[in-house]
């Protein structure tokens, strides 16, 4: 099944790939999750139907607006995880009109434009792996081609997408221990 | 100044899978600086393991837990482990269909969203009816053992490692390549990803790469006769009290199980096993059996809770 095949699926409430891809499939995923949010016993089923609900509330509003910006399973990992989140600090916003993206302000003052790239500068000087810094450089700066790249770097695009999520992960992680240092 | 509520999760997945511009990685940047459950957020995306297919939770990873969770493959894309099946099917001149491979690795979950686990490796090449076996902790000797006899090598190891590049943070296997050759202080391998596709590496940077799979290697035999059973090493595990008493009420059960499932196919009690008639002396209760037949099931239980323990695993008694 592909990205596309499983939205429509869930959409469509189909049984098949409901239980097979969300309650099967996303089990560990959702377990590891809970896991890491909750630091008492919770229900396992219990919190993944509430979920399920969620996700399917307003006629599937969420998986209708779903863009393919990252795989379905990325995505459910961060909506996943922002549920239970706010499950624990027992405020659900109800209201599920999450804001498409093409919608939202995409306005920026200068200043901060600037502080943003400086920021991202330190960041990369602190990134012990120099060659993940030139991946997201060029992919994600430059917006250069995948396929131009991975041609120069002398690889295949399917292991620059490989790199290109270990680069990102790499960046945030050093993201998140410079706020940890600096208190930030 | 990015305001947190205009980070989607769309966004979010976008910029971890590597597909937000320049503009939104800056965003979410700038937005993890204050925003504290954006901070958490990340925190447990990074640190959930995606495949964690921890049903049950899954220890820390130690010098002494086999990784087989973790993929000869990291991302959606990347198929390496299913490529170097293909090679060796090509290699053995046996038909195949590309195409008809993937989808059947996808479709029975071997070829998982992140990659192919450890422990799913070889899995195509067996359902085309080859006999593979699977066994960590291997040596050198081994490998050149099975080039001997002319049987196909696939390991895991870190692909970083194995190029001597820049070694990234996480150390894992992250990568299945095909053993072709062994001499002296050179490795040849097939890597579907690393053109010209036979490479020559150092044993020294091989040796490195394979240890993070603890050293796993997995064997297309050209013959079952070949077949010699490795089951993995857990002399090092201890087990506590508790377990003991699992121990007791695993053998049971599994003696249970063994002959529920003969009585189904018409066996029955006999002093003396008689296949043709279907008799069988331990076809009585477990409390009944000789010791001798009891420490069978006990120590089978025994070694089955040590590998939980090996491969990851915590067993945790409920309240």
């Amino acid at each position: 099944m592909n990205d596309q095949e499983i939205i429509k699926g869930l959409i469509a409430r189909d049984s098949y790939v409901t239980q097979n891809f969300f309650f099967v499939k996303c089990r560990p995923l959702f377990y590891s999750v809970m896991k890491q949010v909750f630091d008492y016993e919770v229900e396992y089923d219990e919190m993944v139907n509430e979920l399920y609900i969620y996700l399917m509330e307003d006629d599937a509003f969420k998986l209708r607006n779903f863009q393919y910006r990252s795989s379905v399973y990325q995505w459910l990992k961060v909506l996943a995880i922002r549920f239970f989140i706010k499950k624990r600090h027992r405020m659900i916003d109800d209201n599920s009109n999450e804001t498409p993206y093409g919608e939202q302000d995409k306005s920026a003052d200068d200043e901060s434009r600037k502080d943003a790239q400086y920021d991202m500068e330190r960041l990369f000087e602190a990134m012990p792996t120099k060659r993940y810094v030139e991946v997201i450089r060029r992919l994600v700066l430059e917006d250069c081609e995948p396929e131009v790249l991975a041609q120069e770097m002398n690889i295949t695009t399917a292991n620059l997408y490989n790199i290109k999520r270990r680069s990102i992960a790499q960046l945030t992680r050093i993201a998140l221990n410079d706020i940890k240092a600096y208190g930030k | 100044m990015a305001n947190k509520d205009n980070i989607s999760d769309e966004l979010l997945a976008a910029y971890l899978d590597g597909n937000a511009s320049k503009e939104e990685t800056m965003q979410v940047l700038e937005a993890l600086k204050t925003d504290k459950q954006l901070q958490e957020i990340f925190h447990v995306a990074l640190e959930t393991d995606e495949d964690a297919a921890c049903i049950t939770q899954m220890s820390s990873f130690s010098d002494d837990v086999l990784p087989m969770l973790q993929k000869a493959a990291i991302s959606g894309e990347n198929i390496c482990a299913v490529l170097c099946e293909i090679f060796i099917l090509h290699r053995r001149h046996l038909p195949y269909d590309e195409e008809w491979l993937l989808n059947t690795a996808r479709r029975k979950d071997w070829l998982k969203p992140e990659g192919t686990p450890l422990y799913c490796l070889g899995n195509l090449l067996a359902y085309s009816g080859m006999f593979v076996t699977r066994k960590y902790d291997s040596t050198l000797e081994d490998i050149r053992r099975a080039l001997r006899m002319d049987n196909d090598v696939v390991v895991g190891v870190d692909r970083e490692k194995l190029y001597s590049e820049p070694v990234d943070l996480e150390d894992l296997t992250n990568h299945a390549v095909v053993i072709t050759h062994i001499d002296n202080n050179i490795v040849t391998v097939f890597d579907p990803y690393e053109e010209p596709y036979i490479s020559n590496i150092h044993l020294s940077d091989f040796l490195g790469a394979w240890k993070e799979s603890h050293n796993y290697m997995i064997q297309v035999l050209q013959s079952v006769d070949e077949y010699e059973p490795h089951p993995i090493d857990v002399d090092s595990i201890p087990l506590d009290g508790d377990l003991e008493e699992l121990q007791e009420a695993i053998a049971e059960n599994a003696h249970d199980v063994w002959a529920e499932a003969r009585i189904k196919e018409g066996w029955t009690y006999g002093k003396e096993r008689n296949d043709a008639k279907k008799q069988h002396p331990d076809m009585i209760p477990y409390t009944a059996l000789p010791d001798s037949e009891k420490e069978y099931d006990r120590i089978m239980a025994f070694n089955t809770i040590k590998l939980v323990k090996k491969l990851g695993y915590d067993i945790v008694k409920r309240k």
